[in-house]
């Protein structure tokens, strides 16, 4: 072969396949062709997913959201830990039993949660701090605190796992007021064959939302996903689910938790007893119960809209000082601002105030201190306050 | 070394034509182009076994690139080249491990020293086992006379020495064929003989050696045979003997009575014209000597009598004079400076 | 100076003569760690990690955040060091001696005439190219095998030997980390690899080596700057650079996570194919 033939001939074939690589790279996984898998019914499904105990795994949870809340993210970017959600990832190992190991993962440090039969351990890695519980009383402590434990998977409730099919036919029977649930075809999700379990408003929900899909694993009947499709976009507004999902006995080493060595070791039981017996001021509980008196829920199924009064101490206008110092001093922004920036001005028969509106749904706020939030198109917040 | 051994490999007489003797290296109607410039165009030479054979040409007459050619660094855009009667560049592997080669001047590593550079090249060549190495190192920086130098790095070294860094690694193995482009480009008058000497060595040895030039005397000085190229296309090849003597052989006489001596030379039935100068004299039949003679005692004043040059002197003049610009080809004789005196 | 001291001169046959590939190796190796530039880049790339070392000792515990070096963010275990100084160095420092090497070894041997030598020795295309591509691969090599074995001592003078700590709490013994950091250094070299067979490719067009170099530089940071646009995500699986930041992290995790660390081996592995087919195709047709 002469030299420029096979010159070509190397450079034409090493390209090709390089490309072709890296082409590979940007197919996402779970993007093959729908699987076969037996027909099931909405209710079986549910039923099925109800019953089912998941078997020792091991799998990486990603989130994303296209949420398009006009407020700037936070300054990393990646926007979903700057709502409170906390992590973009997170990889979960499961003995079958009662150990479980979340890893929640940010560029350089991690969030460890290792459960087992006796304790629960959390370590941060960034703060190099360890917290230790005794598995019994994160229950206790939970209620006792009145707030919301560490993240946890969902326990099995026995009482409720007495008839599976009734509890089945329940769900179903009141989703099925406000929602047309179907099993909509299959899918591949972390490379497993999937139901794709469908909840789409009935025609009357005055709602942003298209539908809300639950992808359920075929053979575990574990949820592995889940997706919030709105309007006018085949890109989920919200979505949680696996990338990796391996069925598999795990490494016994991943349910024992020790401290590292100069690890801050913080006697959780401790604090959450102190936090407990510590009763909130009469200020504070006198606030929480004005706050949580004046939430409201108008309307039900897809149209749910919360409205309620801003706390006092959070001014909806400068015009409106109670007497409090400033609690937003030293940044930059107050929420004045933000609603000047970032909101839209309205008036109608509710009065007059801001409206903030994203993918998922639209806020309301006016000047007198009422909200509204829903996953609802402006006009239901505005008939929701003005009632 | 044994030198008693190397009388079989010795040349036979330079009566023997070019043809009649085994060729090393061969192109055939070679042409070379590179994108719209024609480096060489048509190129057919023959090197002959045993034979130092000078490629005499200005510069960018095309000389570098036939060498390029020859060693398989060039692969030619038409045509055929064979060293040992082997296709090149294809044949590589087989025919280079015997060729010793300086082209385009001496490239090595300046942070190196001239040892390591010699080491790195001879780390390899295919006929050099690895023990001997060292030794082959050594005997090559020996051969040049850069023992001394050899362990100063090549950043050091002048321009004499580089070039025979260049030559050591031509000869680090016993080779068939030595390629040696402008090797004494740099050198200084001892250098030059030194270069001179190993092209003998060789020669007596029966190595054949392809040296280029673009100076005739170094030519003259050391070859058997001469190609002569201009403008990518061969003018003249052959042996040197033969080349030097092509031609009719002329005296030129530079004498205010010009009339007068032409009249005394035909009297005696020499040969003569007149020239701007002075006179031609045609040496055909008459030698040197004898036309002085003839002048002098016919009364003529001689201020000057020279050989005019022979055919490849006058061919090779021509040829460096028109390299630079684009004059005329049809140069007058005497607008030259005479090489040699009868 | 003396007469010619050959043995007798071989006759020439049709028979293929090659110089054994380990010898040109050996010679190419010896040639690249005998350049003082090689040399200088490499003392720098060595001292590094006791300089972040020494800086933490310093300065003391910084902000620890998520988002913070690894060494700042895990300044207690010893794998920090290390892993962090990667991180850092494959942004630049590390990539620039690669480029460098991929430079030198053919447009730089080039530019000083020295590549005819073993063209006409002969030496066949093919061969220089496989020589040429372990002789960056050694670079690699021992660029991140050296701030590998001073990060890793760093970081188990600082944090003691029972400090090889993970982002997820747990403690490992020494084999386990030194395995990790093996990896790591697995994993940079094969990065690295690919950034020298591009700097290989263009090296075969080209008598600058320092075109190579800033044109290899250069892609690298256009690379890096496209994947900060997320409107540009269906590009930045193409992109080399894509995960080098994230990836050394992975290492410190318990399990390993390896998908980040997979999917960028087998980017660097594609980038390896398509830069030697283009650097074989361009060098056999070259003019030597």
């Amino acid at each position: 072969m002469q030299p420029r033939t096979k010159g070509l001939v190397a450079a034409l074939t090493g390209t090709a396949l390089g490309v072709g690589g890296l082409v590979m790279l940007t197919v996402p996984a779970g993007a093959d062709d729908a699987p076969v898998l037996p027909e099931i019914s909405a209710q079986e499904l549910v039923r099925t997913a109800l019953q089912a105990d998941p078997p020792a795994f091991a799998g990486k949870v990603v989130m994303q959201q296209n949420l398009g809340l006009p407020v700037p993210t936070g300054g990393d970017g990646s926007g979903a830990a700057s709502f409170g959600l906390g992590f973009e990832s997170a990889r979960i190992f499961h003995d079958g039993d009662e150990g479980v190991r979340i890893a929640i993962q940010d560029l350089s440090a991690e969030f460890t949660l290792v459960r087992n039969a006796d304790e629960l351990w959390t370590y941060d890695s960034a703060e190099n701090t360890a917290t230790r519980l005794d598995t019994d009383d994160v229950e206790a402590a939970r209620e006792q605190a009145g707030k919301p434990g560490p993240r946890r998977i969902p326990s099995r409730q026995p009482a409720e796992m007495a008839d599976p099919a009734k509890v089945a036919q329940a769900i179903v029977d009141r989703l099925s007021e406000t929602s047309t649930i179907t099993v909509d075809g299959t899918a591949m999700v972390a490379d497993r064959p999937a139901y794709e379990l469908v909840l789409t408003p009935k025609p009357t929900e005055r709602t942003v939302l298209r539908e809300v899909k639950v992808a359920v694993d075929a053979e575990t009947r574990l949820p592995l996903r889940f997706e919030v499709m709105g309007n006018g976009s085949t890109e989920p507004i919200f979505s949680l689910g696996f990338t990796e999902f391996t069925v598999g006995a795990q490494p016994e080493r991943l349910f024992e938790f020790t401290p590292p060595k100069d690890a801050k070791i913080v006697d959780a039981q401790k604090a959450l007893k102190e936090r407990a017996d510590m009763a909130p001021s009469p200020q504070e509980q006198e606030a929480m119960q004005r706050f949580g008196s004046a939430l409201d829920v108008v309307g039900d199924g897809w149209d749910t809209v919360l409205t309620g009064k801003v706390p006092q101490d959070v001014p909806a206008e400068r015009a409106h000082p109670d007497g409090e110092s400033d609690r937003w001093d030293g940044d930059a922004e107050s929420p004045q601002d933000l609603l000047d920036g970032y909101g839209k001005r309205i008036t109608g028969a509710f009065g007059a105030g801001y409206v903030i509106t994203s993918n998922a749904g639209s806020a309301l706020i006016t000047d007198d201190g009422r909200f509204a939030v829903g996953a609802v198109p402006v006009q239901v917040l505005e008939q929701a306050l003005a009632k | 070394m044994a030198r008693d051994e190397l009388a079989r490999t010795v040349p036979a007489p330079a009566t023997a034509g070019a043809g009649a003797r085994p060729v090393v290296a061969r192109t055939k109607g070679v042409r070379k182009v590179y994108r719209s410039t024609i480096a060489v165009d048509g190129v057919d030479l023959e090197v002959p076994e045993g034979a130092v054979v000078g490629m005499l040409g200005p510069n960018g007459s095309g000389k570098t690139t036939t060498i390029r050619m020859l060693l398989g660094l060039v692969r030619p855009t038409e045509g055929e080249v064979e060293l040992f009667g082997q296709p090149m560049p294809e044949s590589a592997e087989s025919t280079l491990p015997h060729v010793g080669a300086l082209v385009e001047g001496p490239g090595f590593h300046p942070f190196l020293s001239g040892r390591d550079n010699l080491l790195r090249f001879a780390a390899a060549e295919p006929l050099l086992p690895s023990a001997k190495i060292t030794a082959a190192v050594t005997n090559a920086l020996e051969l040049v006379g850069l023992t001394a130098a050899a362990d100063r790095r090549y950043r050091g070294y002048s321009l004499g020495m580089k070039q025979r860094l260049g030559l050591a690694a031509a000869l680090l193995v016993p080779r068939k064929l030595v390629v040696l482009d402008e090797p004494t480009n740099g050198l200084d008058p001892a250098g030059t003989r030194e270069v001179r000497r190993i092209i003998a060595e060789l020669h007596a040895r029966g190595t054949t050696v392809l040296v280029s030039s673009h100076l005739l005397s170094e030519v003259e000085a050391t070859c058997t045979h001469v190609i002569v190229l201009s403008k990518g296309t061969v003018v003249a090849q052959g042996e040197l003997s033969e080349l030097l003597e092509a031609g009719n052989p002329t005296l030129e006489v530079v004498t205010p009575d010009a009339t007068q001596a032409v009249e005394a030379l035909r009297a005696n039935r020499i040969p003569a014209r007149l020239a701007p100068d002075g006179i031609l004299v045609d040496l055909v039949t008459t030698p040197a000597p004898r036309v002085i003679e003839t002048l002098v005692q016919a009364g003529v004043s001689v201020y000057e009598a020279r050989r005019k040059r022979t055919g490849l002197e006058d061919l090779f003049a021509r040829l460096t004079e028109t390299q630079s610009d684009d004059l005329p080809t049809d140069l007058h004789l005497n607008d030259v400076d005479h090489v040699g005196v009868a | 100076m003396t007469a010619i001291a050959w043995d007798e001169t071989p006759e020439v046959t049709d028979r293929r003569h090659r110089a054994p590939l380990s010898r040109l190796v050996l010679a190419e190796v010896r040639w690249i760690f005998r350049r003082p530039r090689t040399l200088v880049v490499l003392a720098l790339l060595a001292i590094f990690p006791p300089i972040i070392g020494i800086s933490i000792v310093l300065a003391g515990p910084g902000e620890a955040s998520g988002e913070a070096p690894l060494f700042v963010a895990a300044a207690t275990s010893a794998l920090s060091i290390p892993l962090g100084s990667f991180m850092m160095l494959m942004s630049l420092f590390l990539p620039l001696a690669v480029a460098m090497a991929g430079a030198d070894a053919i447009a730089g041997e080039q530019s000083v005439g020295a590549l005819r030598g073993w063209l006409v020795a002969p030496v066949s295309r093919g061969r220089l190219l496989a020589v040429k591509v372990f002789g960056v691969l050694a670079v690699a090599l021992v660029a991140a095998g050296l701030v590998a074995l001073t990060g890793l001592t760093t970081g188990l003078i600082l944090n003691g030997m029972d400090g090889i700590i993970t982002l997820s709490g747990t403690t490992l013994g020494f084999a386990d980390g030194l395995g990790r950091i093996g990896l790591a250094v697995a994993w940079v070299t094969l990065q690295l690899l690919a950034v020298g067979a591009v700097a290989l490719a263009i090296s075969t067009t080209t008598e600058h080596p320092m075109l190579v170099v800033a044109l290899v530089l250069g892609g690298l940071i256009v690379s890096q700057v496209l994947s900060v646009f997320d409107s540009l995500s269906w590009l930045h699986p193409f992109l080399l650079p894509e995960g080098w930041v994230a990836a050394m992290p992975q290492l410190m995790r318990d399990p390993v996570s390896l998908d980040l660390l997979g999917e960028g081996a087998l980017r660097a592995a594609c980038y390896v194919v398509i830069g030697l087919s283009l650097a074989y195709a361009r060098i056999v047709t070259r003019d030597g």
